[in-house]
C-alpha cells in the first residue's frame, strides 16, 4: 500500500512543468539578449547539467537527500545549531519566490489587460486560494497539476493552431541562426530567474511510481511543444527575439477564435491556474520546512500567517517595479538557485564524507 | 445499578422486558401452555404480523403433538419444534429489547434462563416502486425499499452468485438502524473494506434514521465539497459497482445504498449508458460533463466577461447585451445572484410544499420572474437565459445539484471580482478540493489524475461490452 502524502512521477513533473509553464507566459521578453545568446547558452548549459546531474540520481534511487527537512536535518547532524536557521532560510527562500510568482503574474496583468493598479486587488484573492490549495497537501497539488498542465497545454496548443493561417515560414529562415539558441536561452533563464527548479529537487523524496519513465514523458513533452511553441510566435511575428513584453500575449491578441473578438484574456485566464498552483506549492514548501524544524501545531493558523506575508511581499514588489526587477535579475536568481538547490543540499554530504575518510584513514595503518 | 438478567420465571421475565421497553402501551403480553407447562410471549403491536405469528410459532408450539417427550422443552424447539429461520436465543435482556422491537416475538419458558426470539415482521412498508431520483429509459425499473430485507432480497436478485458477502451490523445508540455491508470479496480491496468496516462500528452515531445518517462518518474527517462516498437508489446500478470492487452500505429505513469508494466520473454515469451504443453513450457522458461545467461556470463567466472583458464578444451581441443591462438598476453581479436565489427559492418551494401547491408556486415564479420582472425593467432578459439555461444543465447531474448552487454562487462572486482571472482561480480551487479527497486511498479525482488508462476509458467515456467484459477491472488502492 502507498504511503499517503506521496506523489506519482508525472505529478511531480506536471507540478514542474506547471511552474515553468507560468514563469514563461509570464515573463517579459524586453532584454532578451539576442546578441550573445550563444554565450548565455554556453553558460546555462553546463549549470543546468549540474542541477540535472544532481537532481535526476536522488529522484532514481529516492534518496531522501533533498528534502527541506532533511537539509536542515543534514546540517544538524554536523551541528545542532545550523538545524533551524537552514529550515528557516528554506521557508524564506519559498515564501520570496512565492511572493515573486504572485508579483509577476500581477505585474503582467496590469501591464496588458487592466491597465492600472486596478490588479493589485487581485493579489489577496490569489494568497488566499492560494494558502488554502496548500493546506490540502502536496498529493492534491500533484494530481491537481496533471489536470492544469492538460487545460494549459490545450490551450497553448489552441492558440498555435488558431495562430497558423497567420504563420509565414518565409519569416523564419533570418532568424533562424539565432533561434534554437535563443529558445533554449529564453527557457532557461525563465526557470532560472526564479527558482522553480527548486521544486524538482525539493519534493523528490516524496516521488512514487514509475521516474524513469515519467522523466522520459516529460523530457519527449517538452521537447515536441517547445519548438512548436516558440516557432510559431517567431513565424507570425517575424520578431523572434525582439517583442518587447510578453511574447505568447501578443501572439494571443493576434488570434482570431471563432466568433469571438478577442481572444487572448480567455487564452490567458488559463495561466491564473499555473501561478496560482505555483503559489501555493511555494506556500506548502513554506509550511513544511518550518514544520520540519520547529514545533507549530496550527496547521491552518501558520498557512494564514505565510500567505499574508507572501501577499505582503508581493504587494511591495507590485508597488515599486525597480525592486522586482532587482529581485528577478539573473545574478539573484542564479545565487539562489545555486545556493539553495545546489550548495545547501550537498555541502552537508561531502563534509560528512571528508569526515569519513579523514577517520578511515586514521584506522588504517 | 444492577443490570436485569432472565430469571427463568416467564412472567417475571415479561415484565422486565416490558420494563426494559418503557412500558409502552403498545407491548403485548400473553400467556401460554406450551408442553404443559405455563409460558408468555411478548411482542410489539403493529409491528409484528399476528396471523404470522400464530401460524409459525405459538399455533404449532401449542399444539401437544409438537412435543415427543415432557420437559426439555427448550431442547425441543431448538432441535426439532420449530423449523423456521429466522430463530434467535439469547441471554441478553438489551438484545432481546432491540429484537422485539425490530419485530420480533420473544418467547420466555419456564427454567431457561433467556428468550427465544422469532422473527415475525409485520409492519407496515412500501412495496418496491420506481427509481425516482434516478430514471431511466431502457433499463430497469426497480429501486430501492424503506425495509433493510426486501433491499438485501433485491440485490440478490440482481447478484445472483454465492460470492456475494453480506455482513450485518446495527450502528446507533439512541435510535439504532441495521447496517447491510455488501461487497464480493474476491474483487473488493481488504484494505478499504476494512476502513469502511471499522468507520461504521466506530461512528459513535446518535442516530442512524439512513444513508443520510452515516454518510458523513463514512466521507472522512475533513469537510469536503465532494463527498468519497455516492448514493444510488437501484439495486441493479448498486450490483453493477459490487461487481467492480466497491462495497455498498444499506441501512434500514433508507432506500439509498451508499457506494464506497466513490469517484467523480462516476457522477456522470447513467444505468442507460449500458443500454445504448458505445459511442452515444460516450457522447452522453461527455456532455453531462460539459452540463456539470457550464452549470458551474456559465454565470460567473456571464459576468466576468460583461464587466471585464467585453471586448472578446462581437460587438453586435455586445450591444444587445449592453443594451438590455442599462434598463436594469442592479449590478450584473447582484442580479446574477438574485435571480439564482429566487430559482432556488421556488425550487425548495416547489419540492416541499404539497403536490396541488407546488405547481403554482412553480406557475407563480414562472410569470414573476420570466414575465413580470423582466417587463419591469427589474431583470435583463440575457441573465434570465443565462439562468434558465444553468438550471437545464444542473438537472443533466442531479447527483452534484446541491453543489452546484454553491459554486455558481462562489463563481459569481470570483467573476465580479476579478473577471476571467477570478473564475478560473475558483475553478482551480476547485479542482485542488476535488483532487484532495481521497480517504480510502482512492482519488476521488482517477482515472483522470491520477491518469487510469483502463479506468479513463469508461469514466468519461464508455467502453465497448467486449472490452469491459475482457478486462475484469477492479479499484485496488494500490494502483492509485
Amino acid at each position: 500500500m502507498r504511503a499517503q502524502n506521496r506523489i506519482g512521477a508525472y505529478q511531480l513533473y506536471a507540478l514542474f512543468a506547471v511552474s515553468l509553464l507560468s514563469t514563461v507566459f509570464m515573463t517579459a521578453n524586453a532584454e532578451t539578449p539576442e546578441a550573445g545568446a550563444a554565450e548565455t547558452l554556453l553558460f546555462f548549459l553546463p549549470f543546468t547539467g549540474i542541477c540535472a546531474v544532481t537532481a535526476l540520481p536522488l529522484l532514481l534511487r529516492r534518496r531522501n537527500k533533498y528534502e527541506i527537512g532533511t537539509v536542515a536535518g543534514a546540517w544538524a547532524e554536523i551541528s545542532p545549531r545550523l538545524e533551524r536557521p537552514v529550515s528557516a532560510a528554506y521557508a524564506a527562500v519559498f515564501l520570496w519566490a512565492a511572493a515573486l510568482a504572485g508579483a509577476r503574474f500581477v505585474l503582467f496583468l496590469q501591464s496588458q489587460i487592466f491597465r492600472g493598479d486596478g490588479a493589485a486587488g487581485l493579489l489577496p484573492l490569489l494568497f488566499a486560494a492560494a494558502g488554502f490549495a496548500a493546506s490540502r497537501e502536496l498529493e492534491s497539488l500533484g494530481r491537481t497539476a496533471v489536470l492544469f498542465g492538460v487545460a494549459t497545454g490545450a490551450a497553448t496548443l489552441l492558440l498555435a493552431v488558431a495562430a497558423l493561417p497567420d504563420f509565414d515560414a518565409s519569416l523564419l529562415p533570418p532568424i533562424w541562426d539565432a533561434a534554437p539558441a535563443s529558445v533554449l536561452t529564453c527557457g532557461l533563464e525563465a526557470a532560472v530567474r526564479a527558482p522553480e527548479i527548486l521544486t524538482l529537487a525539493v519534493f523528490a523524496p516524496e516521488v512514487a511510481g514509475r521516474i524513469r519513465r515519467g522523466y522520459g514523458v516529460w523530457l519527449a513533452c517538452a521537447a515536441l511543444l517547445l519548438p512548436v511553441v516558440f516557432l510559431i510566435p517567431a513565424g507570425v511575428t517575424g520578431t523572434f527575439g525582439a517583442i518587447r513584453g510578453y511574447r505568447f500575449y501578443a501572439l494571443a491578441g493576434t488570434v482570431k477564435l471563432g466568433q469571438l473578438e478577442r481572444a487572448e484574456d480567455a487564452l490567458c485566464a488559463t495561466w491564473i491556474l499555473c501561478a496560482f498552483l505555483k503559489v501555493a506549492f511555494f506556500l506548502l514548501a513554506a509550511h513544511r520546512s518550518i514544520c520540519a524544524s520547529f514545533s507549530f501545531k496550527r496547521k491552518f493558523l501558520l498557512y494564514y500567517i505565510l500567505s499574508a506575508s507572501a501577499c505582503a511581499a508581493a504587494f511591495v514588489l507590485v508597488r515599486s517595479p525597480s525592486a522586482f526587477e532587482a529581485a528577478t535579475g539573473l545574478a539573484p536568481g542564479l545565487s539562489l538557485l545555486f545556493l539553495f538547490a545546489v550548495a545547501l543540499p550537498i555541502l552537508p554530504a561531502a563534509v560528512k564524507i571528508a569526515a569519513r575518510r579523514k577517520k578511515w584513514r586514521r584506522r588504517s595503518p | 445499578m444492577e443490570t436485569p438478567r432472565f430469571t427463568g420465571e416467564p412472567r417475571r421475565d415479561a415484565a422486565m422486558l416490558k420494563k426494559r421497553l418503557g412500558g409502552s402501551a403498545d407491548v403485548i403480553f400473553r400467556e401460554m401452555l406450551i408442553n404443559g407447562a405455563p409460558a408468555a410471549g411478548l411482542y410489539l403491536d403493529g409491528m409484528c404480523d399476528e396471523m404470522r405469528i400464530l401460524r409459525a410459532v405459538t399455533g404449532p408450539l401449542t399444539n401437544k403433538n409438537t412435543f415427543t417427550e415432557d420437559g426439555r422443552t427448550a431442547e425441543q424447539i431448538r432441535l426439532f419444534a420449530y423449523k423456521g429461520a429466522d430463530m434467535k436465543e439469547t441471554d441478553d435482556p438489551e438484545e432481546a429489547a432491540a429484537l422485539v422491537t425490530a419485530g420480533h416475538f420473544a418467547l420466555l419458558l419456564p427454567g431457561l434462563a433467556g428468550a427465544f426470539l422469532f422473527g415475525a415482521q409485520g409492519y407496515p412498508r412500501m412495496g418496491v416502486e420506481e427509481a425516482k431520483s434516478e430514471q431511466n429509459e431502457l433499463g430497469g425499473r426497480e429501486g430501492f425499499t424503506d425495509t433493510l430485507k426486501d433491499n438485501l432480497a433485491l440485490l440478490r436478485r440482481k447478484l445472483r452468485t454465492p460470492d456475494l458477502a453480506i455482513e450485518q451490523i446495527t450502528v446507533g445508540r439512541t435510535c439504532p438502524a441495521a447496517v447491510a455491508l455488501c461487497y464480493l470479496p474476491k474483487k473488493t480491496d481488504p484494505g478499504v473494506l476494512e476502513k469502511v468496516r471499522l468507520k461504521l462500528t466506530r461512528c459513535g452515531a446518535e442516530t442512524a434514521l439512513g444513508s443520510g445518517w452515516l454518510r458523513p462518518f463514512l466521507n472522512g474527517r475533513r469537510p469536503a465539497l465532494f463527498p468519497a462516498t455516492g448514493v444510488t437508489e437501484r439495486p441493479d446500478v448498486l450490483a453493477y459497482k459490487l461487481s467492480v470492487g466497491r462495497i455498498g452500505v444499506l441501512v434500514d429505513g433508507s432506500p439509498f445504498a451508499i457506494i464506497v469508494p466513490y469517484l467523480f466520473t462516476d457522477s456522470f454515469h447513467a444505468p442507460d449508458d449500458y443500454a445504448t451504443g458505445t459511442v452515444y453513450a460516450g457522447f452522453v457522458r461527455l456532455l453531462r460533463a460539459l452540463c456539470f461545467l457550464t452549470a458551474v461556470a456559465l454565470p460567473g463567466l456571464f459576468v466576468a466577461v460583461c464587466d471585464f472583458h467585453p471586448n472578446m464578444l462581437p460587438s453586435d451581441v455586445m450591444f444587445k447585451i449592453a443594451s438590455a443591462e442599462a434598463q436594469t438598476p442592479f449590478p450584473l453581479a447582484l442580479e446574477a445572484v438574485t435571480i439564482h436565489l429566487i430559482y432556488e427559492a421556488v425550487r425548495e418551494a416547489g419540492l416541499r410544499m404539497p403536490k396541488a401547491a407546488g405547481h403554482t408556486v412553480s406557475i407563480v415564479g414562472a410569470l414573476v420572474i420570466g414575465d413580470a420582472a423582466v417587463k419591469a425593467g427589474l431583470i435583463a432578459a440575457p441573465m434570465l437565459i443565462i439562468v434558465a439555461l444553468t438550471t437545464v444543465c444542473s438537472a443533466v447531474v442531479s447527483n452534484l445539484q446541491d453543489r452546484t448552487v454553491l459554486l455558481r454562487l462562489l463563481l459569481i462572486a470570483a467573476g465580479s471580482a476579478a473577471g476571467f482571472f477570478g473564475v478560473f482561480l475558483g475553478l482551480g480551487l476547485i479542482a485542488v478540493e476535488i483532487c484532495a479527497v481521497s480517504p480510502y486511498g482512492v482519488p476521488l479525482s482517477a482515472p483522470l489524475s491520477p491518469y487510469e488508462k483502463k479506468g479513463f476509458g469508461n469514466g468519461l467515456f464508455r467502453r465497448r461490452m467486449q472490452l469491459l467484459a475482457r478486462e475484469r477491472r477492479t479499484l485496488r488502492e494500490e494502483e492509485f
